[in-house]
């Protein structure tokens, strides 16, 4: 081999050739970031743990230290038969015993963010909730 | 001359802001984002302050807005819920659902996971 031909080889014969093309990668980039955007849930999920208890619910089982939050249609709230405020509701749910439990029964039409707000309430009061639907007032 | 250098110049250089971007979203979906199985239909759980992170549990009920129900990815009714819980039933079941289904009806759906014998139900909210 001349010198002349070992020199073309070393040498890239042109210099555009042998910068590598962004394309591919920005390709790559932007299929993955469509991925991530449809495949990602922004909002994280917590979790409520309600009490299904069997005991829950049925007034032949109710003791003395089960209380029961009745949502009404119109937003009202009803704690053991006490119309309430939200604000009054988490006061007195503070107040009572922990070891009591607590019952949440909504009327019809009312949304579960609604019970899920006395949910709430109950347990950063720390008492145990459940969420019944009484069948009698239907 | 001169002018027409510096505009080819600029050219090539562009692409590069594009890419930085398109990596700042990337890797901001990336770690903001939680990869999670697609949900049935689309939902918006209720919002709490619960701290509980919300994990898969041996079975999932899904509720939607207009009270369709979905347990482990089959469509089911209200009355087919028992049948599709199986026998021995899941111990423990989460249950996301939107928060304008009737609340009513996530009472009676709960009732009904305790009558087959689930020991513990989680309803999935978001943080507030």
């Amino acid at each position: 081999m001349s010198l002349a031909a070992s020199r073309r080889l070393a040498r890239p014969n042109n210099a555009s050739h042998a910068r590598i093309s962004l394309t591919p990668l920005i390709d790559v980039i932007f299929i993955l970031l469509i991925f991530f955007m449809l495949a990602s849930r922004l909002s994280a999920w917590q979790d409520i743990d309600i009490s299904i208890a069997s005991d829950s619910g049925t007034p032949q089982q109710m003791t003395g230290d089960l209380h029961r939050v009745s949502l009404l249609g119109d937003g009202g709230m009803l704690l053991d038969g006490d119309a309430l405020s939200a604000d009054m509701l988490a006061a007195r749910l503070k107040a009572l015993p922990k070891d009591a439990r607590l019952v949440v029964d909504p009327a019809a039409g009312v949304t579960l963010e609604s019970a899920v707000r006395v949910l709430d309430m109950a347990s950063g009061a720390g008492i145990a909730a459940s969420l019944v639907a009484e069948e009698g007032k239907r | 001359m001169k002018l027409t250098r510096r505009r080819r110049l600029a050219e090539t250089e562009s692409v590069v802001p594009l890419i930085n971007i398109v990596f700042l979203l990337l890797i901001f979906f990336m770690v903001v984002g939680e990869l999670a199985a697609p949900t049935p239909f689309p939902l918006e759980p209720p919002q709490s302050s619960s701290d509980l992170a919300s994990e898969k549990r041996e079975a999932e009920l899904f509720v939607s807005a207009d009270g369709a129900l979905s347990f482990n990815g089959a469509n089911v009714t209200e009355a087919t819920l028992a049948d599709a819980l199986g026998t021995p039933p899941p111990a423990e079941v989460r249950v996301a659902a939107d928060g304008k289904v009737e609340a009513r009806l996530v009472g009676r759906l709960l009732a009904g996971l305790r009558e087959a014998g689930v020991k513990r139900a989680f309803l999935v909210t978001v943080k507030n």
